[in-house]
């Protein structure tokens, strides 16, 4: 029993708790995650179009007309709208990350990434280990998605889970009735605490909505579901919340890759961009991953496979610039990338560096200094 | 509880809610469930050959597809039930497994032995290609062991933690090595198979005891540990009857196990007769999981589904079968936003007429508001509900039930 009611009142509270704006609250550090499912293919998003190799393994497929961020890099031109974070230094790139023995999964990749454990079924993420270290309450972790991720899966905890396909308002006879009965106050306990439970999410969700539907217009997020959901995420990384995760599928493109992608990164850009509009009160860093990259060579659909390293970028307080060397098209292992750089070096960046925790406590051992953190 | 009432307590604790018709049928409770303990049904498994990259997402939503069907359709709910259990103790995941190859596998093994001897069962479970795969045991051989498996059978599958040391779960784990999954699928069906050198034939000592142990002899030491039949009972019992039992009741549940030399059988028994299981204390006791919530509702208003919108539904509150995030398996509070208010949601798509977009297809037929409020609240609507009713047809007032906080409790 104590354990279910434990898990009611910390959901209460934290629906709650989204719903009010946040007033002179100590700082916390927010770290925003943006998981793009499928994995999304870098070598054409930061483009190493001055390497005779890219040309040659991508015949229709190489961006031809990126935008240079220096004299052998360049942006997919669907990502326009990240050159001022460039040109700011608020973008940090990091190349050819990956782990030893990568597998190419989707699954499994996910679950590695989010978990940091490479061998193994694993029950814990690596965010909720970090969580459940600072003793986080539930509205600490958001995740803004349909399925709830490993990453955020505590020893005991799970964190706050707002699905933004809840923002769909009804309306209606039936809605209304359905409203009205669970305005009225249950006989069993149970029940009871079933219609409050489902009364305060309902309120916490319609405040939000609101408040999002205001910011998709002004702060110049698209008009779409994704649009929905980083408006979402900058509405509750107001709140302080340690850590914003958010899923955005849609990136495993094995066929017509050049429109496709092309749209994704456009959304992605717009969006991401959109999200830094606001000035946050507290100092706010966003990660960027894919669970892989893809392989460098096109295949026959003209798309991509599941490849092994890819670039992982980050956003804020960041030193802007270029990490990790340059994908090692004259080297590849078995056709893919070979890895550089550990992902979970990156992750003890931001566990020790961003939130001064330990990162040995969550990661099990300790990893090298990255220097992509300011 | 009265004769109505014990009839839809039992059908929605065994099968997730009873139809119109099953509700109104004189067989007696206990008829139905000795009916039930005497037959172990035998369905047809899907048969998807040789494992195949390329059609291996098309093979698993079918093979989802199966599976609920198996659900809505079986001639033996309490077998069914007890099966799901098992899905639900044993934790497989498709999310590291891949191929449903395996999983057809899992459940025939799963459904052959689910109320029979419990060591037969932890045998067939740890032995299965399955299993093997997902806590990694056949992978794991001698000088190169994996303990990934060991421990999970210790803490999760049978005597729990505090009955055993780190030191258990690495001597366990080198009595379990030598197991592989054969890699060719004869036909599409995966077996396993021992390598004896692969197996760590040195000396162990585990829980106690010492010998050159084999997993035959850790299968047989785990089953017949007084701590297992209490960890099975107290699971038993907060599946069929309420949370928390009390210890007399586990400890009379674990001797019914041991008496009856691990049959499982007997304490199912023991459970849907017990005075207990109709007692005011066991009504409404928890809250549904969403498999529960949308598989009942569709059963009990004998809806079609069509599964293509079943697997985002149950996707969208956070479970879809062989799914757990992790070995531990489910939540155990299914009290999160998406999962609540994707329901009321539901229960008004459940509802709507049918057409080719929405793909549920509820026929009202002759239902009156109290034939209605019979079948989904057993005659007992929630205060505010019967306010509420006004000025709605049948499909609303069906919607308006299944949305109502009493039907969300088991």
């Amino acid at each position: 029993m104590y354990r279910r009611q434990l898990v009611l009142l910390s959901t209460l509270t934290a629906a709650a708790t989204l719903a009010r704006p946040v007033l002179g609250r100590p700082q916390a550090k927010t770290l925003v995650v943006v998981e793009l499912a499928g994995g999304n293919d870098t070598l054409n998003t930061f483009v190493p179009f001055q390497d005779p190799n890219y040309l040659r393994l991508r015949p229709t497929l190489a961006i031809r007309e990126g935008l240079p961020l220096n004299d052998r890099v360049a942006l997919h031109p669907a990502l326009k709208d990240w050159q001022s974070l460039w040109r700011a230094g608020r973008l940090a790139i990091v190349q050819n990350v990956g782990y030893a023995n990568p597998s190419l999964s989707h699954f499994r990749a996910q679950d590695i990434w989010q978990s940091a454990v490479l061998q193994g079924a694993t029950d814990t993420g690596w965010l909720g280990r970090y969580l459940d270290k600072v003793q986080a309450k539930t509205q600490d972790g958001i995740f803004l998605g349909e399925a709830y991720p490993l990453a955020l899966l505590g020893e005991d905890q799970r964190y706050f889970h707002l699905s933004p396909s809840l923002l769909t308002r009804q309306a209606g006879r039936l809605t209304q009735a359905i409203q009205s009965m669970y305005h009225t106050p249950q006989n069993s306990p149970l029940a009871e605490e079933v219609r409050r439970a489902v009364l305060e999410s309902q309120n916490a969700v319609q405040k939000l909505q609101t408040d999002v539907l205001q910011r998709q217009a002004s702060q110049g997020f698209t008009r779409t579901a994704i649009g929905q959901q980083f408006a979402l995420a900058s509405r509750v990384t107001e709140n302080q919340p340690r850590v914003v995760y958010l899923t955005v599928g849609g990136w495993d493109t094995h066929a017509n890759q050049p429109q496709r992608h092309q749209r994704l990164l456009q959304e992605l850009g717009q969006n991401v961009a959109a999200f830094w509009q606001k000035t946050y009160d507290q100092p706010v860093l966003m990660l960027i991953y894919s669970e892989f990259g893809r392989r460098p060579q096109q295949n026959g659909a003209n798309g991509t496979d599941h490849g092994t390293a890819g670039a992982v970028v980050l956003c804020g307080p960041v030193r802007g610039g270029i990490l990790g060397g340059e994908p090692a098209l004259d080297s590849l292992v078995q056709g893919n990338l070979p890895i550089t750089i550990d992902f979970r070096q990156v992750y003890a960046e931001i566990l020790r560096q961003w939130w001064g925790g330990n990162a040995k406590d969550v990661l099990g051992e300790e990893f090298a200094r990255l220097g992509v953190l300011a | 509880m009265d004769g109505f009432v014990r009839r839809a307590h039992l059908w929605r604790r065994v099968a997730w809610g009873g139809t119109w018709e099953e509700l109104n049928r004189s067989t007696s409770e206990g008829a139905l469930v000795s009916g039930w303990l005497q037959s172990t049904p035998t369905p047809n498994f899907p048969n998807f050959g040789e494992r195949n990259r390329q059609v291996a997402n098309q093979q698993r939503r079918q093979f989802g597809q199966w599976l609920i069907n198996q659900w809505l359709s079986s001639s033996n709910p309490l077998h069914e039930r007890l099966v799901n259990f098992w899905r639900d103790h044993f934790v497989v995941s498709i999310r590291k497994i891949r191929f449903p190859q395996l999983l057809v596998d899992y459940e025939q093994r799963l459904r052959q032995y689910a109320w029979g001897d419990f060591q037969e069962l932890l045998w067939q479970v740890t032995t299965s290609p399955a299993m093997l795969a997902y806590l990694d045991n056949g992978r794991s051989r001698v000088n190169r062991i994996n303990e990934n498996f060991s421990r999970e059978l210790l803490e999760l599958f049978t005597i729990g933690r505090g009955n055993y040391t780190e030191k258990d779960i690495q001597e366990g784990a080198r009595a379990l090595t030598g197991w592989i999954i054969v890699p060719n699928f004869s036909e599409g069906r995966p077996m396993s198979t021992f390598i004896p050198r692969r197996h760590d034939d040195g000396v162990k000592h585990y829980l106690g005891k010492k010998g050159n142990f084999q997993t035959e002899d850790v299968v047989e030491m785990l089953a017949n540990h007084p701590s297992t039949p209490r960890t099975l009972a107290t699971k038993l019992w907060r599946t069929f009857v309420y949370p928390n039992p009390e210890p007399e009741i586990v400890q009379r549940l674990a001797k019914i196990y041991t008496q009856n030399r691990r049959q499982i059988r007997p304490m199912i028994e023991a459970i849907l007769t017990s005075p207990e299981f109709y007692s005011p204390k066991a009504y409404r006791s928890y809250l549904k999981s969403p498999l529960f919530f949308l598989l009942g509702s569709l059963r009990q208003l004998q809806i079609q589904p069509s599964p293509e919108r079943i697997l985002p539904s149950l996707r969208a509150m956070g479970q879809i079968p062989y799914n757990a995030p992790t070995v531990k398996g489910w939540p155990e509070s299914w009290l999160s936003a998406p999962a609540l208010l994707t329901r009321l949601s539901l229960a008004q798509h459940l509802t709507r007429p049918y057409s080719d977009d929405l793909g549920f297809d509820f026929q009202p037929g002759n239902y009156t508001v109290q034939d209605i409020t019979r079948l989904l609240l057993d005659g007992n609507p929630d205060r505010g509900v019967t306010g509420a009713l006004a000025g709605l047809n049948i499909r609303e007032v069906t919607a308006l039930l299944l949305a109502s906080p009493t039907y969300q409790l088991a």
